[in-house]
């Protein structure tokens, strides 16, 4: 060890425990194993789509759920929302949705004296958790009306900007099949998500328990599991998990390797998409890297947390080209080839 | 204080580190051996195309390469820098550590305040944890690829092959390297020989200049290098050949002369002194002796002696010595005429004449001397590499001769094998030898006939052989092979009819040739019958018959 390092290794006398209201690994990893539990005793399966939804809870960004129909994906949000003593809402995006209706607006209301102001109505955007149902529905008018609140967890209305209680996370949902009627959503939207959760389909067995949890005499109900202050005391000890240089740089190297014209881009990047992601992806990368290692127990990120989180964090951040999407070429699959061709350390 | 923590997961670093070296050196080492081994098959292999190196020099520069490629892999393997960042990210990905010792490492290098104590000590502690579960053994196994393995035995194998297998270009490379050892010799041969020159008192300075020049032409080219066997027995031969032009022919003849002459001079009391001298080969001391002679202090009679004992030492040296027969007869003639001055005066001229003498017999003699020790070196030379290898064969065979014609033999036959092995056999036979440098074969039977050409060469697994026969003189043709054969009445009679006229002079070569099998049975049977009427001794019979069967054509 360069001597530098050994000096560095004596201990600088800050505390030696997490200090008051701080939370300790073991206890980020218990609330995270209670919030899964109470999830789990309604939502059957999909492990991964509520690791997924946590790490997005925990890092403080918003989750972007995409499944076909009736796979649970608004019954997983609501039971999260049950699970976490947050303040929910829910918002059913239609086409004649308007922005107005998210964010609320000012009504006009007349006072005892006669006398007639204009009040502040807050829309259900003004919520800890907020459930935006097929998104893909509204005009890109109103899902635009969620940029502000997602980005800077504020709404500006006729000029007055009020401050969304903390935590604040969208959760939305969106159907990939109905196309018809549908506004996909844009670029810049969807770049405001910190991950983009695919909700497969169950297997049999998992089928089979979710017809004897749903069509029996009793249904299961989630239970309280964190307060919201605990969610936001998870992401502050996050944040702190170192990671090495190289894993950044692994990081990094991955991103740029996203872009088609950079000459470290695999041939599937090359050939299939139009533009790769975005800084925020790699944001987006190093904080569900840490989030994973935690919840492995660990204090480190691995390339496997960044592995882990990669295709969530990254699939709804890169752009297929025409020849990508006429082929029918996922962005998974680019994923899985910049993991695999991207080395892990840098030659 | 550093942490317990991470002081552990150094430790645990270190022992990783040393074994991680210990074992690349171990992999590292037999590598730079098989790489080594493999320079040195390369090695092998020039040396078989080409006279490159000896087979104790190409085992030595293999054995060489091959440890020097184990030490050096091996020290490098070693002694390679490893830093403790690289090495611990390295761990980490080989023992599946999750990238907790890298991190670890940096932690502790990272300034304060970057990540919390307690979380930088539950990091160390979590890294120390799972180092400790870690079991580099799996992983660093002291184990040889068999791929790389089998590759090291292929080479050794075909090294060893490559070695043991005999190669011919090794009994080139003998000859060149015997043939350079005998050059190098003779050329200290040669200075030595300047040497004596240099260092002969009776020699003059111009006389050793004119003589050392060959033999300072010929050290020069001889350590000029680079030259072949043929082409230093060329420069000891033109260097040999200079000095036997300097050497007087007539030498000799004049010195038996001058003794016959020292017996008539000794037989006078006046000219004895002279004439020991002159017996004794000292003609310095002679020529001193004839200017000592007094006339004055000389009878009547005594002059009268003395001018008869010259009178016929000048008829002895008429013939090989004519400056000392004038000078001896003009003294004779002088003393008989009374004229003591005159006869003086021409004693002065034969002394002088007798000293010329002695110094060119002088130079002559080391001229000879020379060229006989060039010849030797010459000698040297030409056997040098002879005996480098050396076959013999003897059988019945067949074979084929080819000269401008073809023919074809069959019989026993006698071959001699010369320089690298090749030659050229008479007669046909299968002989058994191998082998560069000379290989002689014999048999029994009668050789092969050639076609068109009279001299058959046949080549044979194991036959010698001789170069191509030269042609000999032959005295009966006097206008050339396509002349008039004539026919002498042999009656002896001098005054004869003179037919013809042979183009030579006394001691001129003919030229007139004729092929060397026309003359072989003839010479053949003369032989043969001198040896049946008993002409030559009893125990030379044998002899004489292998020679002459050994020049069968």
């Amino acid at each position: 060890m360069d001597s530098p390092a050994v000096a560095s290794a004596v201990l600088s006398g800050s505390p030696a425990v997490p200090m008051a209201g701080e939370l300790t690994v073991a206890e980020f990893r218990q609330i995270a194993a209670n919030i899964e539990a109470e999830v789990g005793k309604v939502i059957v399966g999909q492990a991964d789509v509520v690791r997924h939804v946590l790490i997005c809870l925990v890092a403080g960004g918003h989750a972007l759920l995409e499944g076909v129909p009736g796979l649970g994906k608004t019954m997983l949000i609501k039971t999260l929302s049950e699970a976490l003593e947050l303040q929910f809402s829910r918002i059913q995006f239609t086409p004649d949705l308007m922005p107005a209706d998210i964010v609320g607006t000012d009504i006009l209301e007349e006072l005892p004296d006669g006398r007639r102001q204009f009040r502040f109505q807050p829309g259900p955007i003004f919520s800890n958790l907020v459930l935006a149902d097929e998104i893909n529905r509204a005009t890109p008018k109103t899902q635009s009306a969620l940029l502000e609140a997602m980005q800077e967890h504020s709404v500006t209305v006729a000029k007055r900007t009020y401050k969304l209680e903390e935590p604040f996370f969208v959760l939305a949902t969106q159907n990939p099949i109905e196309m018809e009627g549908t506004y996909p959503l844009p670029e810049a939207q969807l770049d405001r998500f910190l991950f983009k959760v695919n909700v497969t389909f169950p297997s049999s067995s998992e089928l089979v328990e979710i017809l004897a949890r749903t069509t029996g005499r009793l249904v299961a109900a989630a239970g309280k599991a964190a307060r919201g202050a605990q969610i936001v005391e998870m992401g502050r000890l996050a944040r702190q998990i170192p990671i090495a240089s190289h894993v950044s740089d692994f990081v990094a190297r991955l991103i740029v390797a996203s872009h088609p014209t950079h000459p470290a881009a695999p041939p599937l990047v090359k050939q299939y998409l139009r533009y790769g992601a975005s800084p925020r992806g790699a944001q987006a990368l190093v904080l569900g890297a840490k989030i994973t290692a935690l919840f492995a127990g660990r204090l480190n990120v691995a390339f496997a947390d960044v592995a882990a989180v990669a295709p969530a964090a990254l699939r709804h951040r890169l752009l297929l080209n025409f020849e990508g999407q006429a082929e029918g070429v996922t962005t998974d699959a680019v994923i899985a080839e910049l993991l695999e061709k991207v080395p892990a350390e840098s030659q | 204080m550093t942490d317990p923590a991470f002081r552990e997961v150094e430790q645990h670093l270190d022992a990783w580190t040393l074994r991680l070296r210990l074992r690349d050196a171990f992999v590292w080492s037999l590598r730079g051996l098989g790489a080594g081994l493999a320079a040195g098959l390369v090695l092998a292999v020039i040396a078989r195309l080409r006279p490159f190196l000896t087979e104790s020099m190409l085992i030595g520069l293999a054995a060489g390469f091959g440890l020097a490629g184990f030490g050096l892999a091996l020290a490098l393997a070693y002694f390679w820098p490893r830093p403790r960042l690289l090495t611990a990210r390295r761990f980490d990905r080989l023992f599946g550590l999750a990238e907790r010792t890298s991190t670890a490492l940096e932690l502790a290098a990272s300034p304060a305040g970057l990540a919390p104590d307690w979380l930088r000590r539950d990091q160390w502690a979590d890294a120390a944890a799972a180092s400790r579960r870690a079991d580099p053994r799996p992983h660093l196994r002291f184990r040889l690829n068999l791929r790389e393995g089998l590759a090291s035995l292929a080479v050794s194998a075909a090294l060893v092959a490559a070695i043991a297998i005999p190669n011919p270009q090794q009994a080139i490379l003998a000859q060149q390297i015997a043939v350079d050892q005998a050059i190098a010799e003779q050329v200290e041969a040669l200075e030595a020989i300047r040497a004596e020159i240099q260092t002969n008192p009776d020699l003059t300075d111009e006389q050793k200049d004119t003589l050392t020049q060959p033999l300072d032409d010929a050290i020069a080219q001889l350590q000029d290098g680079g030259l072949t066997q043929e082409q230093a027995v060329q420069i000891l031969t033109e260097a040999q050949q200079q000095l036997q032009q300097q050497t007087d022919p007539d030498a000799q003849a004049a010195a038996d002369a001058l003794a016959d002459a020292a017996t008539a001079l000794s037989q006078n009391p006046t000219t004895q002194a002279a004439g020991d001298a002159l017996a004794a080969g000292d003609l310095d001391q002679a020529a001193q002796a004839l200017s000592d002679i007094d006339l004055s202090q000389l009878s009547p009679e005594e002059l009268q002696a003395l001018a008869t004992q010259l009178e016929t030492a000048a008829g002895q040296l008429a013939d090989t010595n004519p400056a000392i027969a004038a000078q001896l007869q003009a003294a004779a003639d002088a003393i008989q005429a009374g004229d003591t001055a005159a006869a003086e005066a021409a004693l002065e001229a034969a002394a002088a004449a007798v000293a010329q003498a002695g110094d060119a017999a002088q130079a002559s003699d080391a001229a000879g001397e020379a060229a006989a020790q060039v010849a030797e070196a010459q000698d040297a030379v030409a056997q040098a590499g002879d005996g480098q290898g050396q076959g013999q064969g003897q059988g019945d065979g067949q074979g084929q001769g080819q000269g401008d014609g073809q023919g074809q033999g069959q019989g026993d036959g006698q071959g001699q094998g010369q320089g690298d092995g090749q030659g050229q056999g008479q007669g046909d036979g299968n002989g058994q030898g191998s082998g560069s440098g000379n290989g002689s074969g014999q048999g029994d039977g009668q050789g092969g006939t050639a076609g068109t050409d009279p001299i058959g060469q046949g080549n044979g697994a194991g036959d010698g052989g001789e170069s191509t026969y030269e042609e000999i003189y032959s005295p009966t043709h006097l206008d050339g092979t396509d002349g008039t054969d004539v026919t002498l009445d042999g009656n002896g009679d001098p005054s004869g009819d003179v037919v013809g006229e042979g183009p030579t002079g006394p001691n001129d070569d003919g030229t007139v040739t004729v092929p060397y099998d026309q003359v072989y049975d003839g010479y053949t049977d003369t032989a043969y019958e001198a040896i049946d009427n008993g002409s030559y001794p009893l125990d030379l019979e044998s002899v004489i018959r292998q020679y002459f069967t050994s020049l069968a054509p």
